[in-house]
């Protein structure tokens, strides 16, 4: 679960991590509260959505004015990110900005423990510091047991150049951030720009915090956060969304795997993918009613491809969940849906399918052939 | 031949007498699987279907031989049920949850350093030697004795490849499924050095997918040792950049993990890279 920057921000000032005043947005008449929060003194508004390269896209506004933030209001919310729709906008104070550093926690895919980063150069374009100038960043493997030595933090301020004057400042804010990723079990912790006001004061510009999904049951305060998003509930009905935003199938598939290959398939076949759903632990009733109200609300998506291999899962059991699933809903707009099951119990379920006069396919050829056609055909 | 299990493997089942885990020990009694004991705390002294059931897995290694173990644990309760195992010095260890938080995994990694054991999984269908030993909930159906070594981060791509491997008339030696989670517990690097071991593997399929390092650190090991002919499926190409994946997703990977750089690896180690089933049953046949 990725949480926005207001949700990242609310949780690092919970641990003492100075962040700028601000207030979270998603109404025109409540940015006069804001304006009261913030002591007057606009500002910055930035549009809130879960991808990076927002202020490239235009997504972060600066006002001097009551009627200059809402201009911004206006012209940042229902605005299109990367394919995300801007709901929320964080109204914050205006801040003097002598440097801006970047400082993160996340898991080292290769020694599969937490890291820590650190660069002097930090700010928008952090990736390309990282790629053109490999020694602006300094990098730390955390031994869980061990934790965060300060030293180690030092050491790495030192040989990165950091004024002196801040590193009592940077380390204690590194330990505060250290302490959010392993307590809050997150993935990534992240402050860019870590920025330094012109009175010297460090405070987290910006911030990301992404949560192992696999321990919100035992992280009640972060678990919290998952009504507002809604991928995280259509997981817990057992099914896992996402958006890719530019295709015209919805896919339904079981496994990630077999869901990447089916969206590279697809690809192959000149079309693209507008979502894909991975149903592993949805295969019921619930999970795929789920799965429909999202595909049948989905405007963008005009053919359904379901393409499955059961293991565990029993395919019989999957046509039956999906049959009392698509009954309900027989006021909505039909969209053509073609479907290939396969493994155990696989035959019983195709079956079941015909009978209710659904295409049905064994063979992943025969599926993307009868896909291919269907898809020249309304050329 | 086959690499981690055969017909002679002593298996354990944690947590035997579940739904999920005695509906699967028998069909991994079908396939042949050698379950000589049952692992269900406070279960200790009476029997399932037969078999032995111990409070732990330590305890019964003290009444049994036992080579290798599969948890049918919920993921609260999975690490556990490893800690157990890799403790009993199980040399494979098998477990399917899927769920388990990370921070639980790094714990379990650190206590696998000093151990011989290897952890298969989490959030893995599991392992098999075809007609010999399954320790999994694979469909069997799929699967024939033979000659391919196929390993997999998704589970339901590996029965897709294995039933069209069947089909031709291509076998498996061992089919592992080192499961879809950030930390695995074994990589693909440990695995092909295995397979290039085994006399009677002559191809290995590899089903990777874009994110994390897997494929990359097994092509430096195929180009290292390699010998046999090794195809690869890389599922992810078409998958837009990580979403909200933050700048530090993007900077410690250092362009690794992408489809690209994976590519780029497998061509490197002379990996064949195919886009479909079909034409990774097709490269073997030519290799072959």
């Amino acid at each position: 679960m990725n949480l926005y920057e207001y949700q990242a921000k609310e949780v690092f000032a919970s641990q003492q991590i100075p962040v700028p005043k601000g207030c979270v947005v998603s109404e025109e008449r409540h940015i006069k509260e804001a304006y009261e929060k913030i002591g007057g003194n606009f500002g910055i508004i930035k549009a809130q959505v879960l991808t990076g390269g927002r202020g490239k896209a235009g997504g972060i506004k600066a006002v001097d004015s009551f009627e200059q933030a809402k201009d911004a209001f206006r012209t940042l919310m229902g605005m299109k990110i990367k394919g995300l729709t801007v709901e929320k906008v964080l109204v914050e104070e205006k801040l003097t900005i002598k440097n801006e550093y970047f400082l993160s926690f996340t898991i080292d895919p290769e020694a599969q423990l937490p890291v820590l980063m650190i660069s002097p150069k930090g700010g928008m374009d952090i990736e390309g510091v990282a790629k053109d100038f490999p020694e602006a960043l300094g990098k730390y493997i955390i031994e869980p047991h061990i934790g965060l030595p300060s030293f180690a933090i030092i050491h790495l301020l030192e040989k990165l150049g950091f004024q002196r004057d801040v590193w009592s400042q940077f380390v204690d804010i590194a330990h505060k951030l250290y302490s959010v990723f392993s307590e809050k079990e997150a993935t990534l912790v992240e402050i860019n720009p870590l920025i330094e006001t012109g009175e010297g004061a460090l405070m987290a510009a910006d911030g990301r915090l992404n949560i192992d999904d696999n321990s919100l049951f035992r992280q009640e305060d972060m678990a919290a956060f998952k009504a507002q998003f809604k991928e995280m509930v259509l997981r817990e009905r057992g099914v896992d969304y996402v958006d890719l935003g530019d295709g015209e199938i919805g896919l339904l598939c079981a496994g990630a795997g077999m869901t990447m290959l089916t969206m590279d398939l697809v690809q192959q076949l000149g079309s693209k993918a507008q979502c894909f759903i991975d149903m592993s632990h949805g295969i019921n009733p619930d999970g795929f009613k789920a799965a429909f109200e999202v595909l049948y609300s989905n405007s963008a998506v005009h053919y359904i491809l379901l393409n499955m291999f059961g293991g565990l899962t029993r395919m019989d059991e999957v046509a039956r969940a999906m049959l009392e699933a698509i009954d309900p809903m027989g006021d909505t707009p039909y969209k053509p849906i073609i479907m290939r099951i396969q493994g155990t119990n696989a035959e019983k379920g195709r079956e079941i399918l015909k009978e209710a006069g659904y295409e049905v396919y064994s063979e992943l050829e025969d599926t993307l052939n009868s896909l291919k056609k269907m898809l020249e055909e309304k050329k | 031949m086959s690499i981690l299990v055969d017909k002679n493997t002593r298996v354990a089942v944690q947590g035997i007498t579940g739904k999920q885990g005695s509906f699967q020990t028998k069909l991994m009694l079908q396939e042949g699987t050698n379950v000589v004991a049952g692992v269900v705390p406070g279960k200790g002294g009476q029997d399932f279907e037969g078999i032995p059931m111990y409070d732990t897995i330590l305890e019964a290694k003290i009444f049994q031989d036992i080579d290798a173990c599969i948890g049918f644990v919920p993921p609260r309760g999975a690490s556990q049920s490893i800690l157990d195992a890799i403790d009993a010095g199980i040399d494979v260890i098998v477990n399917i949850a899927d769920g388990i938080p990370i921070s639980d995994m790094m714990n379990i990694k650190m206590r696998l350093k000093e151990t011989n054991s290897l952890v298969i999984g989490p959030n893995t269908p599991g392992l098999i030697t075809p007609r010999e030993c399954k320790l999994g909930i694979m469909p069997s159906r799929a699967y024939s004795p033979g000659s391919i070594g196929v390993m997999s981060r998704s589970g339901s791509l590996s029965y897709e490849i294995c039933d069209e491997l069947t089909k031709a008339g291509l076998g498996q030696t061992t089919v592992v499924g080192i499961g879809g989670d950030r930390i695995p517990g074994t990589g693909f690097d440990r695995l092909i050095s295995l397979f290039e071991n085994d006399p009677d593997t002559k191809g290995i399929v590899i089903l990777g997918e874009i994110g994390g390092v897997a494929e990359e650190k097994a092509a430096s090991v195929i180009k290292e040792i390699g010998t046999k002919p090794v195809v690869a499926l890389m599922g992810g190409k078409s998958a837009p950049p990580g979403k909200a994946m933050g700048h530090a997703g993007a900077i410690i990977t250092q362009g690794k993990g992408t489809f690209e750089s994976k590519m780029e690896a497998f061509h490197d180690a002379g990996v064949q890279v195919m886009h479909t089933p079909k034409d990774v049953v097709k490269a073997l046949i030519d290799l072959l």
